[in-house]
């Protein structure tokens, strides 16, 4: 059955995270909230029969069943239309334990309200009118947000950078419209520079859709947390370095070169940027099928890596074909990392370094570590960081979208304007491009919420925790 | 109590004999009920007060659906047309339209002849003063003579008469149109039984004295003899004259220009709103100041005048300055004016307070057409006032209104557009207002509307056997290339780049009974068949809301969640669908699905 049916009735739940604490809340709307609130609710010092909307009430939670308090609490009342969700809503605030909460719940629920299900508030605050879609999307993306920049981005989408954006190529599109809709209907006017102008307009909107379409895949990067790759040869040490890196005892570490025969990953943040390492097989020619496997793994793993530490013994600089192949793709994110070099004596590094320079023409310095002692590790991690600096900065602005569906529509939208335009060129029925145009400015609206069906709503609307 | 016979009682009485009167009152009679048409003037019935032609871009498709349910404006300029041509000829089929230039006097003639030929039609001269309402319900007119006339319904197609305004210059009079009295009276008498009004402003060219004009270097635009004729059942037409082309310069954009302060329009004068798309040369010369040169079209009014129509110089400049401006352009160099230019302001009824039948919600027995709803267009004018007939004698036979819908007619368009957008600005149809132009082609006028002309036995039988034997030919010839070599030549036809033509010698002799008109109408049909099913395939998804009922008495104020803006419109526009709700401006989809939900509870 369609979920809208059930709009007007009067939702609730809790909407602080689950567990105990200091303070719980426990969230409500629809038209019946003030009378649910007045039989649960009895304030101290007020007269509650004329409840004041957007006032902080204290007081003591009322349960009609057994006729008895069973709680303080503070609460406020939030009159329709201002609201979030647009309904008249309450928030009631009793103390954070999991029992008490629960129970106020239920009294609620037995007062006429009815628990709300994933995303319903926003839901209702998308068709009440309050947000569209693309701010719908971008709550959640807030919600979910795991580091700064993809907290910049989706708020970029929250307060209507986007939608501003999505508008601006709309506008590029009915002035297309326009220009096709004016030759139809105007064959006697003389329009001296539409041709021209059409197609510069339509090369604009294509530059600005596709400028959105990449923006995706830097939103993901942000979202899944870069990868780094650790690699090298056997027993040159990567799992100590994973180990020191995350302060976790994760990877077996052992003096037997081939220990780490699957690939193993870890998340952790460098300056607020989302990290993902991942310590991968040593790379050699081998017999043994396990191995040979892992092996297989860790080449697929350096191909989608984001930056690659290749890592050296110091006691083995020596060239080798998979490290030349590696090179050869991703010459500008490999590090290369010296390893043990607590074996060493400083004045010998420079010299080293000068060599490994010269061998290999790596795009970046190699850097002297020590697993062991720790040892360089500050600078390794700040090489990271230089690089995936250097990798976003290749992005425009932060303004972008954030959901596939959202790349979808916009795909879906520049392959339908790159026909008109083709179309356009070869002369054929105006009358049928304009049907391809609205068809383009269709898919455009759908992003922002013009037109959708209620299954797409149910689906976005479902990925919402209870309760926001 | 008033008394159901004698001379003064009629079934209809029609206000108005322009384009919207003719038809209106042709359509009551001929579905024989008693009518009464009252005009100010008897001589300038079906007069052309503007440009002297019928038909152009969407207005031909128009024609031909007034034309399929059995209206007189086709067959009226077949007969009386000088010039014919099909604009819009390099682009797509669907968009093409017809064009004819009139002339004037005989097409007047014709329809003045035809009013007085016609059984149950009663012509007065005289002018309305007010209404007589009888417990909301119409009940008859009160003319200034004092005198009443009684009946069941009555259809105001009052044109521009109402209390009239023309200026010329910074000099005005009250006038319904040059020449004409202004109807100064029934506006009042309309406010006081509740109903809204606007004031709207329209202009025209002045007419020039054809023998003072020099052709010999001027662009001819000549007629096309295959012309397809307007009316289902006519076989030819003539052409006798040409058009010719000529353009105005930098003088005289620099003349208009130096005179602004004598326009009404630049003064201030003028407070009723114009057509954007129909600007005065005042308009083009002020907002387009980069174009060099405006086109203009000579257009002979009648083979019996000397009056030429300079279509694209509509001005209420002085009269002076009009000469001025216009012995500045090629060919026009030692020109005379016979009439001069003028604008025109009038009330018009904000379309929005009627019905699909264009009945007023008001008052019931009262409908209205033409300008007064707010239109623009002798075409438009005639594709209201067909309806409005047809609907009036509907209502007194207690029988369902025609209600076309949008992907049935531009007639369907053109009267949804009025009552659940309602205008600011005289409203002209395009083809773009059609969301489904594909499917509303002039080719096939007949088929969309043909049965609907001859189930309310508005269509006579020439028309309808005309049409029925053009539906059997076109679904003969269709089979055959569906068929024929397995239907290799229909998926031929299917390219772009190939038309019958190219195809023709491979089975010309199969194909010789076939006459042009459905040769193309069946190639037009193959072609676009795949947008024409995405079309149709729109539409029955969007009929599910069409028959989603609002019901008449649906309190909106009582529907949380919808805005206040959402709630003002929707209680005055009052849809009576879900899609008509869908389609007023300012209704957000979110309130459609808010009420969509209401009506599932």
């Amino acid at each position: 059955m369609s979920s809208l049916t059930y709009e007007i009735d009067t939702i609730c739940a809790i909407s602080s995270p689950p567990g105990e604490g200091a303070i719980s809340i426990i969230r409500a709307s629809g038209e019946d909230s003030i009378n649910i609130l007045k039989k649960i609710f009895k304030p101290y010092n007020d007269n509650f029969y004329e409840i004041k909307s957007r006032r902080l009430y204290t007081g003591r939670v009322f349960d009609f069943q057994t006729e008895s308090y069973v709680d303080e609490a503070a609460c406020i009342f939030i009159k329709g239309p201002g609201s979030y969700t647009g309904d008249d809503m309450f928030e009631l605030y009793p103390h954070g334990g999991i029992f008490n909460t629960k129970y106020i719940l239920e009294i609620i629920l037995k007062l006429g309200a009815r628990l709300a299900y994933n995303g319903e508030f926003t839901k209702r605050a998308y068709l009440n009118n309050k947000i569209s879609l693309v701010k719908a999307e971008a709550i959640l993306e807030i919600i979910k947000a795991n580091s700064l920049r993809t907290l910049v981005i989706a708020n970029n989408e929250l307060n209507g950078a986007l939608e501003k954006k999505i508008n601006t190529i709309k506008e590029d599109y009915v002035y297309l419209l326009a220009s096709v809709e004016a030759l139809i209907d105007f064959p006697e006017e003389t329009f001296e520079t539409i041709n021209e102008d059409f197609f510069k307009k339509a090369g604009e909107a294509s530059l600005l859709i596709g400028d959105l379409i990449d923006s995706y895949q830097n939103y993901e990067l942000n979202k899944h947390g870069f990868s780094v790759v650790i690699t090298g040869a056997p027993n040159v040490g990567k799992s100590s370095i994973l180990n020191r890196m995350t302060g976790k005892n994760r990877a077996i570490v052992s003096e037997s070169p081939g220990t780490t025969r699957d690939y193993i990953e870890e998340n952790l943040f460098l300056s607020n940027k989302p990290i993902k390492i991942i310590d991968t097989a040593g790379l050699r020619e081998t017999a043994e099928t396990l191995e040979h496997e892992g092996i297989k793994r860790s080449y697929g793993q350096i191909k989608t890596a984001d930056s690659v530490l290749y890592v050296f013994d110091i006691n083995d600089l020596s060239e080798n074909e998979i490290l030349r192949n590696i090179l050869e793709e991703k010459r500008e994110i490999l590090i290369p990392i010296i390893n043990k070099v607590d074996l060493l004596k400083d004045e010998d590094l420079n010299q080293i370094k000068k060599n490994i320079m010269k061998a290999f023409k790596f795009a970046n310095s190699p850097i002297f570590i020590s697993a062991k002692t720790g040892y360089g590790f500050d600078e390794m991690k700040k090489a990271v960081h230089d690089v995936i600096l250097k990798m976003e900065s290749m992005v425009k602005d932060d303004i972008g979208i954030t959901t596939i569906r959202q790349k979808n529509l916009l795909v879906k939208s520049l392959n339908i304007l790159s026909k008109a335009k083709d179309k356009f060129m070869e002369g054929q029925p105006l009358e049928l491009i304009s049907i391809d145009l609205k068809d383009g400015i269709n898919a455009l609206e759908e992003i922002i919420g013009g037109v959708t069906g209620e299954d797409v709503l149910d689906l976005l609307f479902k990925e919402f925790c209870i309760g926001k | 109590m008033i008394k159901k016979y004698g001379d003064n009682f009629f079934d209809v009485i029609v206000v108005g004999s322009g384009h919207a009167g003719i038809e209106a009152c042709l359509a009551t009679s001929r579905m024989g009920l008693k009518t009464a048409v009252i005009t100010i003037n008897l001589d300038n019935m079906g007069q052309m007060s503007c440009n002297p032609a019928i038909g152009g871009l969407a207005k031909g498709h128009l024609v031909r659906e007034i034309d399929a349910l059995g209206g007189e404006m086709g067959k009226a300029i077949d007969k009386t047309g000088i010039q014919f041509r099909t604009l819009n000829t390099k682009k797509g089929p669907a968009v093409r339209s017809s064009r004819a230039q009139a002339d004037m006097f005989r097409y007047k003639a014709y329809m003045k002849n035809i009013i007085e030929s016609v059984d149950n039609l009663t012509v007065i001269q005289s002018m309305v003063d007010s209404l007589i309402v009888e417990n909301g319900k119409a009940a008859g007119v009160t003319l200034w003579t004092g005198d009443n006339i009684y009946s069941d319904a009555v259809i105001l197609t009052t044109g521009t008469f109402l209390r009239g305004l023309i200026h010329i210059g910074l000099f005005n009079y009250n006038a319904g149109r040059a020449g004409d009295f202004a109807s100064n009276n029934l506006s009042l008498s309309l406010i006081e039984n509740g109903i809204e009004i606007g004031r709207l402003k329209t202009g025209t060219t002045p007419r020039l004295d054809g023998r003072t004009i020099d052709f010999y270097d001027l662009e001819e635009q000549k007629g096309e003899d295959d012309f397809i004729p307007f009316s289902i059942a006519d076989k030819n037409i003539t052409n006798s004259i040409s058009c010719h082309i000529t353009y105005t310069n930098k003088n005289t954009h620099n003349i208009i220009a130096n005179d602004l302060d004598k326009s009404p329009l630049y003064c201030g004068i003028i407070k009723g709103v114009g057509p954007r798309y129909c600007p005065s040369i005042e308009d083009k010369v002020v907002r387009f100041k980069d174009k060099e040169r405006h086109q203009i079209f000579l257009e002979r009014e009648s083979l019996e005048s000397v009056e030429y129509y300079p279509n694209g110089l509509s001005t209420s400049l002085p009269l002076q300055t009009q000469l001025n401006f216009l012995r500045t352009i090629k060919g026009l160099e030692n020109v005379k004016i016979m009439r001069p230019g003028y604008a025109i302001e009038y009330d018009y009824v904000l379309p929005t307070q009627l019905k699909h039948s264009l009945e007023t919600k008001k008052i019931e027995g009262l409908f209205l057409a033409g300008q007064i709803n707010g239109t623009s267009g002798y075409e438009e004018a005639a594709a209201q006032g067909i309806i409005a007939g047809i609907n009036s004698v509907m209502k007194i036979k207690n029988l369902d209104p025609l209600v076309l819908g949008r992907d049935e007619g531009y007639i369907g368009v053109l009267i949804d557009d009025l009552i659940t957008l309602g205008t600011t600005e005289p409203y002209r149809m395009f083809t773009s207002r059609a969301e489904y132009r594909l499917l509303l082609r002039e080719d096939n006028a007949d088929f969309r509307l043909c049965e609907y002309g001859k189930n309310i036995g508005l269509l006579d039988e020439v028309r309808y056997s005309a049409y029925k034997d053009k539906l059997t030919k076109f679904n003969e010839l269709k089979v055959f290339l569906e068929t024929y070599e397995n239907g290799k030549y229909y998926a031929l036809l299917k390219r772009p780049d190939f038309s019958i033509d190219d195809i023709m010698p491979e089975f010309k002799k199969n194909i010789k009974k076939f006459n042009k008109d459905i040769i193309s109408r069946v190639q037009l049909f193959v072609k676009y068949e795949g947008y024409i099913n995405r079309q149709k395939e729109e539409i029955s998804r969007l009929k599910k809301f069409e028959n989603v009922k609002l019901g008449d008495n649906i309190d909106f104020n009582a529907i949380p969640g919808l805005s206040l803006e959402v709630v003002e419109k929707l209680n005055k526009i009052k849809p009576g669908t879900i899609a008509e709700a869908s389609r007023i401006s300012g209704i957000t989809p979110a309130a459609v699905s808010i009420l969509l939900m209401r009506c599932r509870n």
